[in-house]
């Protein structure tokens, strides 16, 4: 059996996954394997460096601002600045930040390029495969932190559009955190099978 | 008081009726949003379950209220917030009605005059939005349904009753453990409580989790989870 879900360009064509049908453990075998297959690919592709690393990187190759005194935000620059601030607590404002964003993926399966603070888009861009792949980053950081399986069910959606853009996706940082999104995930299904299962 | 049912040409919609009918509830009034869409055929195995968990899967909600007798009034869509519904509920003045189907209620049909319940598989707050047994199943080894007054927004309506279930030990989560969990707390709610509701519970709206559609791999993880300790 084939994992499905990252099949089509799911971007342009959103999964909806209304009613998925029950498939059996080999299911769960071809989800790991069209994973694996993503990370053996970008394996070809880039030379790894550590996920510490990875983020330096991603600081360095933007401008990051949280640009507190405007009323709309760039997608990528908050979702950065999320993604590397050393500082670990719990922000209440960046919490419901997340929650709105997720919330609108959830529903829209798009991240707009560029926001207000009430999160109504300001971009009709939502092809900018970078913001899913940091979203996707968040939403596993979140899940490490408070084991909310909403966090797990996002990022599994996530994943599902990045793994459907892999053959379009070129640049070395984009592939190294994909690297690191897809490997939390299968790490933390692997760890809830051998709970549960 | 008067009490009556919105059904729908659904699973769901089956187990309520039928089990109404096996516990000699009775309704004042029946509304049947009936878009005449073609019957699903199940599999010999699922209609063996369903029979074993109180309802028929296969029988068409249309034959049992025939085959009862039972007076309806018929509706050619499905659309809770169809404008002709909302009439037809401002003419018939009923207190309650029990909406089996999906979605939010406008604020049209939410000002007819009638209060609606709903039967929510999951114990809120903490287990509001979609598919919340599958998340229930994962983190407590259970599931659970909340009957509430409908309101505007998504699950936070007034509560009457909760009750929890025992995970199942089948794989038919969606065409049997739901409707099952729901149809049952229907069934004691109107077995132990008394109308017109006045106990309710209010929902503090800040507080709870918001679930959305599983993803199948989260789904697998259930639904084999019950199998494993069944």
């Amino acid at each position: 059996m084939k994992y499905t879900y990252s099949d089509v360009d799911l971007i342009k064509f959103p999964q909806r996954y209304q009613l998925s049908s029950f498939e059996g453990r080999k299911f769960i075998s071809s989800y790991k394997e069209a994973r694996q297959n993503v990370l053996n690919e970008i394996k070809k592709k880039i030379h790894l460096c550590t996920f510490p690393e990875t983020l330096q990187t991603l600081q360095k190759s933007l401008e990051v601002k949280t640009q507190k005194n405007h009323d709309r935000f760039v997608t990528e620059n908050l979702l950065v600045f999320i993604l590397t601030k050393s500082d670990l607590k719990e922000n209440e404002k960046e919490n419901r930040l997340i929650e709105k964003l997720l919330k609108n993926f959830e529903i829209t399966k798009k991240i707009y390029s560029e926001y207000n603070y009430e999160l109504k888009k300001q971009s009709a861009n939502y092809e900018a495969v970078r913001n899913y792949i940091l979203f996707s980053l968040i939403c596993s950081k979140k899940f490490l932190v408070n084991n909310d399986l909403k966090f797990l069910n996002s990022l599994l959606k996530l994943n599902d559009i990045i793994c459907s853009k892999i053959n379009t996706i070129s640049d070395p940082t984009d592939l190294l955190l994909i690297y690191y999104a897809i490997n939390f995930e299968l790490e933390y299904i692997k760890e809830l099978i051998k709970k549960k299962l | 008081m008067s009490f009556g049912i919105i059904l729908t040409p659904d699973i769901r919609s089956k187990a309520y009726i039928q089990k109404i009918l096996q516990n000699n509830i009775k309704l004042d009034i029946i509304l049947f949003m009936n878009d005449r869409r073609i019957e699903k055929i199940y599999s010999d195995d699922i209609v063996k379950v369903s029979k074993r968990y109180g309802f028929d899967i296969a029988k068409p909600v249309m034959n049992t209220l025939l085959e009862n007798n039972l007076k309806f009034k018929e509706f050619s869509f499905v659309d809770i917030n169809n404008p002709v519904l909302t009439e037809y509920i401002k003419s018939i003045s009923v207190d309650y009605l029990i909406f089996t189907g999906g979605g939010i209620l406008k604020h049209d049909i939410l000002s007819s005059g009638s209060k609606f319940i709903h039967l929510h598989p999951g114990i809120v707050p903490s287990y509001r939005g979609s598919t919340c047994f599958y998340y229930s199943i994962l983190n407590q080894n259970n599931a659970g349904v909340t009957a509430y007054i409908m309101d505007e927004k998504l699950d936070t309506g007034d509560i009457i009753y909760q009750k929890k279930f025992q995970k199942p030990t089948h794989r038919y989560l969606d065409e049997i453990f739901d409707p099952y969990i729901r149809s049952e707390t229907l069934i004691e709610l109107f077995k132990t409580k008394k109308l017109p509701f006045n106990d309710l519970i209010k929902q503090n709206t800040s507080v709870g989790e918001t679930y959305y559609i599983i993803h199948p791999v989260l789904k697998h993880i259930s639904i084999l989870s019950c199998l494993t300790d069944g």
